[in-house]
């Protein structure tokens, strides 16, 4: 995906007037806030949990270069390959050719950011192969051609009657009379399409959850059964994954898996949850017959041991997004990027360039509800701090503007010089405050005051007055 | 340079090993494959430490939830009959798809009138299985890929039906792939599949309906005394 992220403000502008979008985005609260609470309570190991899913990850990243060389060793030692891809462009070519090799005509693809990442849809496409998004929500923006909203529910952002009005243009072999009111029709509708699709295809390609070192396998958690699907028919499985997923044993990976369902869905366990390891064994009727591994870098390796390696601990549970004050009313487009709110604000800059999503670390009100509900601990807040600093020690007028805030930091750490000199600024500005405001800072990317200029007492005077009546 | 030499080039870069002595690298290695042999403990939750009869009801409490449905029997044997009559109320022939256990094939299907088809499924209306385990913590089942048991028997069919003996009920999903590698001698099946109530979407308007691509149900048969 061509990214936008640097026309930020005028897209949440959009957003904001999107009656939909603003609909849709009211279940977050109802939806997958509640049900992460709920689920959270019924586990009172989850913070023990937490300490231990940080100290895996840590320990795998410091380990990254033994426990991807053992994870290859198990996958070739089941009759698996793994393939090692620098960037996108390696990934592409890599999983483009292994479709030519087996002749693929039509590819069923199960939900994968990274697949969104790399953006294999419009490469497979150019390339006269067919690729069939299956889950339901990504099949409905695939239909549409949009980028994914959210990591977890890439349609979120539609309401039921848009996703009608989709199936009715482009299902051209149903009746146009039909019923497709509720929620049910229109799953029943892609349940009809999907099944011979799946039937017919000849690779599957998933993301991953989680790589297993220690014995080569796969964890894969889909709700829909399209993962397993697409694995279980077609002749070739391709996995794509970044080279962060990796714990090094089983018993590692169900510390983290107990967490990422309930963070993700409020779910105590997805639908299915499989263990993949290698292509199907001998005599097995189903399984793919050849089973391929991409161990996709694309920036990660440049983040380990900096400032910024926390956020290779994300696991895309989406928990920040749903708990995100701003991705709460401007929804996952705004942020021009496949990977949205406050863990997109934090990754996009860095895989992107900060020159190319600069607005992003801007999109936080810092109120530090991300990082309170992030299953991995992820500093979110800091994170996005460090990016600032970054970005303003780019900024042609970066040293001007420190100097403003040096000023404005001077006072503010004063609260009583603060008051008076603003006390006193403000009778002095009455006469020209602009439709009965005015804006008073260090003016560093829209960061300042707006005050009521009305010649009347300020509210620190009101709360003096009112906090001194009170005394008997 | 290839693009695996130049990952594991840079990631050790920045890892600091070309910095590190022989000797140091010798004991990293040494302890990661020590933890690789004894990895860690980690927390377990504490309502999965269970007796007997206590992990069989959080089993059966947590896949109702999931909107899974159990039923109890005494006997596997008493299995045919009790599918006949589910058949038959759903208005379907005796065809059933059915994974190859020998256990399950040995269960009376012809007194019953139920004909069983093998090997790779093609989407009859319903199949039946048994399952590897049961997972108390999360009232999951637990499928294994092997030559009688393929993988579609429990994606392609609308009804999922399966025998599920007591005794095979483990507390954590830990603990019933410990028991594959124990009891089968090979580490890892090619699939290992924890399937947890039938299939489900919530992706319009974050509204669940059950039965996405996979099966629309799921029912659990039970049994006190294994086939
Ligand atoms: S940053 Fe944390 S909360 Fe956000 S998706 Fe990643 S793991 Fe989940």
């Amino acid at each position: 995906m061509k990214i936008t992220s640097n026309a930020f403000r005028a897209n949440s502008r959009g957003a904001l007037q999107d009656r939909n979008l603003q609909d849709a985005l009211g279940n977050l609260k109802r939806g997958f806030q509640e049900k992460r609470r709920k689920a959270k309570a019924r586990l009172p190991e989850f913070e023990e949990l937490q300490d231990h899913a940080v100290a895996i990850k840590e320990h795998s990243l410091d380990h990254l270069d033994f426990y991807l060389e053992r994870f290859e060793k198990e996958v070739t030692a089941r009759g698996g390959k793994v393939h090692w891809c620098r960037d996108g462009a390696e990934a592409r070519a890599t999983i483009l050719k292994l479709c030519k090799d087996v002749n693929a005509k039509r590819v069923v693809k199960a939900k994968s950011m990274i697949a969104e990442e790399i953006a294999i849809n419009d490469y497979l496409e150019a390339n006269g192969i067919e690729p069939c998004e299956t889950d339901l929500g990504e099949y409905i923006i695939q239909l549409r051609h949009e980028p994914p909203s959210h990591i977890i529910g890439p349609a979120i952002h539609l309401k039921r009657e848009q996703v009608a009005d989709t199936f009715r243009e482009q299902h051209s072999e149903f009746p146009d009379a039909r019923k497709l009111d509720a929620a049910r029709d229109l799953v029943d509708e892609a349940r009809h399409i999907m099944r011979p699709r799946f039937l017919s295809a000849d690779v599957g390609i998933s993301g991953a959850n989680l790589l297993v070192a220690e014995t080569g396998s796969v964890v894969l958690l889909s709700n829909e059964g399209n993962i397993d699907l697409s694995r279980a028919l077609p002749k070739t499985h391709i996995v794509v994954a970044s080279i962060e997923k990796i714990v090094p044993t089983l018993s590692d990976a169900n510390v983290i898996l107990r967490l990422l369902s309930r963070s993700a869905t409020g779910q105590e366990a997805a639908a299915y949850m499989s263990f993949l390891t290698g292509p199907r064994g001998a005599d097995e009727t189903d399984g793919p017959e050849a089973f391929h591994v991409l161990l996709l870098d694309n920036g990660r390796s440049d983040l380990l041991k900096g400032e910024f390696e926390r956020i290779l601990h994300c696991i895309r549970c989406g928990a920040c997004l749903n708990h995100c004050p701003v991705y709460g009313v401007t929804g996952g487009h705004a942020y021009g990027a496949v990977y949205t709110g406050p863990m997109g604000a934090v990754l996009t800059p860095l895989l992107e360039g900060l020159e190319h999503a600069a607005p992003l670390p801007e999109a936080s009100t810092f109120c530090g509800r991300c990082e309170e509900v992030c299953p991995m601990r992820i500093p979110l807040v800091g994170l996005l701090r460090n990016l600032r600093v970054r970005l303003l020690k780019k900024k042609p007028d970066g040293l001007a503007t420190r100097r403003r805030l040096g000023v404005w930091l001077f006072f503010a750490t004063r609260p009583s010089l603060y008051h008076g000199v603003a006390r006193l600024l403000l009778r002095l500005a009455a006469p020209f405050g602009r439709g009965g405001a005015l804006s008073v800072g260090p003016r560093a990317g829209g960061w300042g005051r707006r005050f009521p200029v009305q010649g009347g007492p300020t509210f620190q005077e009101m709360w003096r007055q009112r906090e001194k009546a009170k005394r008997p | 340079m290839n693009a695996r030499a130049a990952i594991l080039g840079r990631l050790r870069t920045r890892l600091g090993r070309d910095t590190a002595s022989a000797a140091e690298l010798r004991i990293m290695e040494r302890e990661v494959a020590g933890r690789l042999e004894h990895p860690p403990t980690h927390p377990v939750p504490a309502r999965t430490r269970l007796g007997d009869a206590a992990r069989r009801a959080l089993f059966v409490r947590m896949a109702e939830e999931a909107k899974a449905s159990v039923t109890p029997l005494a006997r596997a044997a008493a299995l045919p009959e009790s599918l006949r009559i589910f058949l038959k109320a759903r208005g379907l022939d005796g065809a059933l798809h059915a994974t190859g256990e020998a256990g399950l094939r040995a269960l009376p299907w012809a007194a019953a009138g139920i004909s069983l088809r093998h090997g790779r499924s093609a989407g009859t209306p319903a199949s039946v299985a048994l399952a590897f385990a049961g997972i108390a913590e999360t009232g999951s089942l637990l499928f294994c890929a092997a030559p009688e048991s393929p993988m579609t028997a429990h994606l392609l069919c609308d009804l999922h039906l399966v025998l599920l003996p007591e005794n095979r009920i483990f507390a954590t999903v830990e603990a019933a792939l410990e028991d594959f590698q124990k009891t089968q001698g090979a580490f890892m099946p090619s699939a290992a599949m924890f399937v947890t109530g039938p299939s489900r979407t919530a992706d319009i308007e974050q509204q669940m309906q059950l039965g996405a691509h996979g099966p629309r149900e799921l029912h659990i048969y039970l049994t006190e005394e294994g086939p």
